[in-house]
């Protein structure tokens, strides 16, 4: 994608937002019959936006080091399985380390999940909290097979062997793709994660859970304070500001990305 | 096909692996002779099961809840899907509609969590009638819709440089019988076939959990998703036990046995859907 088509469809995508915005905030004129009166403290929301922040941005680190690392480990074993030609060892590997560990992820959905989560109260409700939004969703199956797709066309490219007949090593070249494919998800990721925080959020508050951010705010006011829309507008202004700072870092690195290569 | 993955696809052993996993399809059989013949499910689990009749009896007719409601919602979410995909085709020419407009419902769904989009309409739904079921699935189907949309969009974007369909272009076909006939019935059904069975696999998921965690499907509804959470806070009142066999104790026979069956059933759709992805891919 052409960095003009990609500053284009980020434009369009600020104004969706303002949209959403602007929407939810008519829609406040007809639900609460009286106009919105968000009589909630702006500073606690910021509070609030950097508890989520951490939360998911630390989720989102973490599963994406998991994929890296299970994409690498296969395409690793393809590759040494191309020169050594062990396929026993190989399949042992691929075929049955990696897929039962898949298997295991799908397994663990996110009622299991909880349910151990709930189960395990010697677990310390923060480790438990990020456990649940790495593994919960399903993320990592799109992740894995994303960037081990773009490992493996790299590894049958002739930009491997090119790269090291002129003397740059293939970890480098590895790297750099990695890089690329990552960046290519980490949008979509970082926004799946934050839709899954709501149920973190929410269910991990009574085991003393220290995250109470945006989301556990939106979740609560709805449901704890019965239809306060006003709250739910604030926390809703939170998570589109929070949206909108990682798409517009993720659009410059894209720029970024796309000039160079 | 390369060397490395035709033998990788021919290894016995991984071809045996393929094999267990459908497994997990035992239990949705089971399931379904126990709705057609209660008599198997009251001889060998109800002794075991040791709960309320009222719960019993909902999880024997739980699964009838995910039929019509399934139906519809994937019948609506093809629809519109064909929709907005179909605007590539017949405005190519269009910049604005055929990028921006085309994809308007992936950038409103990619731009804001889905499931802060499910859980802000749950609150404007009544849930006091059967009709509910029929307007969530649809728009929990609908919140999936980017995915086959983008996929229909690659296929016809793929498609209509091709020379068969510029061939008919030149001829004077309509263009219409072009894109239903030529495109979405010959080229496409692959990919709503095999949708669609994701689709239902993640409408079960994703109404089981957040009727489960967050309690939005109302008390009296007949969905496994409402009984796992009936049940569960029926026989632990403290969300938060000391520990896990507490847990394990305290639970009835029934929702783990509802749990296996919603995880199974998810388990044996997308199995489902990756083999006959698999095997279309490969024609």
């Amino acid at each position: 994608m052409k960095s003009t088509n990609l500053i284009q469809a980020y434009l369009f995508r600020i104004v969706i937002y303002c949209i959403l915005l602007a929407g939810f905030y008519i829609a406040l004129y007809y639900i609460t019959d009286q106009g919105p009166n968000c009589t909630s403290d702006w500073n606690r929301l910021i509070d609030r936006f950097w508890t989520t922040t951490r939360l998911v941005f630390v989720s989102f680190i973490l599963l994406l080091l998991l994929s890296i690392l299970l994409a690498a480990g296969q395409s690793f074993c393809d590759y040494w399985r191309k020169i050594n030609r062990i396929d026993t060892i190989y399949v042992f590997i691929v075929g049955i380390g990696i897929k039962f560990f898949l298997f295991l992820l799908v397994l663990l959905g996110i009622i299991p999940i909880f349910l151990t989560a709930k189960g395990f109260n010697i677990l310390l409700p923060n480790v438990g909290a990020y456990l649940s939004l790495i593994f919960a969703n399903a993320m990592i199956l799109q992740i894995y097979p994303h960037i081990y797709n773009e490992l493996s066309s790299e590894l049958q490219s002739a930009h491997i062997y090119g790269a090291m007949s002129g003397g740059i090593p293939p970890v480098k070249t590895f790297v750099k793709r990695i890089c690329i494919s990552s960046l290519d998800i980490s949008k979509s990721l970082y926004i799946n994660l934050l839709g899954f925080s709501i149920f973190v959020e929410y269910q991990f508050k009574e085991a003393g859970s220290s995250f109470q951010g945006l989301a556990y705010d939106f979740i609560s006011a709805l449901y704890d304070h019965e239809n306060d829309w006003c709250m739910a507008f604030q926390a809703f202004c939170g998570i589109i500001i929070m949206i909108l700072i990682v798409d517009t870092i993720w659009t410059f690195a894209k720029i970024i990305v796309t000039r160079k290569s | 096909m390369d060397k490395i993955s035709t033998h990788y696809f021919n290894d016995p052993l991984l071809k045996f692996i393929q094999r267990i996993q459908w497994i997990p399809a035992i239990v949705p059989v089971l399931y379904l002779i126990c709705f057609f013949n209660p008599f198997v499910f009251n001889t060998i689990f109800v002794p075991l099961c040791n709960t309320h009749p009222e719960y019993i009896e909902k999880f024997i007719n739980g699964g009838v809840v995910y039929i019509l409601p399934c139906f519809c919602a994937i019948t609506i979410t093809l629809c519109l899907c064909i929709f907005f995909a179909s605007l590539t085709f017949f405005f190519q020419n269009h910049y604005f509609i055929s990028s921006a407009i085309s994809r308007l419902p992936n950038l409103l769904l990619e731009t804001f969590p889905q499931i802060f989009w499910l859980y802000i309409i749950s609150f404007t739904i009544d849930t006091s009638n059967n009709e509910y079921y029929i307007k969530w699935y649809i728009i929990i189907a609908i919140t999936y819709s980017p995915i086959i949309i983008d996929q229909l969009n690659s296929r016809i974007n793929d498609l209509r440089e091709k020379n068969f369909i510029l061939a008919e272009t030149m001829v004077g076909q309509n263009r219409f019988v072009i894109f239903f006939r030529d495109i979405v019935w010959y080229y496409c059904i692959d990919i709503m076939v095999v949708q669609s069975v994701y689709l239902i696999s993640s409408i079960i998921s994703m109404e089981a959990c957040m009727a489960f965690l967050m309690r939005i499907s109302p008390d009296n509804s007949s969905s496994l998703g409402t009984l796992l959470n009936t049940l569960y806070f029926a026989d632990i009142e403290n969300k938060w036990t000391d520990s896990f066999l507490a847990m394990i104790t305290n639970i009835s026979t029934l929702f783990w046995l509802t749990l296996i069956v919603i995880i199974s059933t998810i388990f044996t759709l997308n199995k489902i859907a990756s083999s006959l992805e698999q095997k279309w891919t490969l024609k």
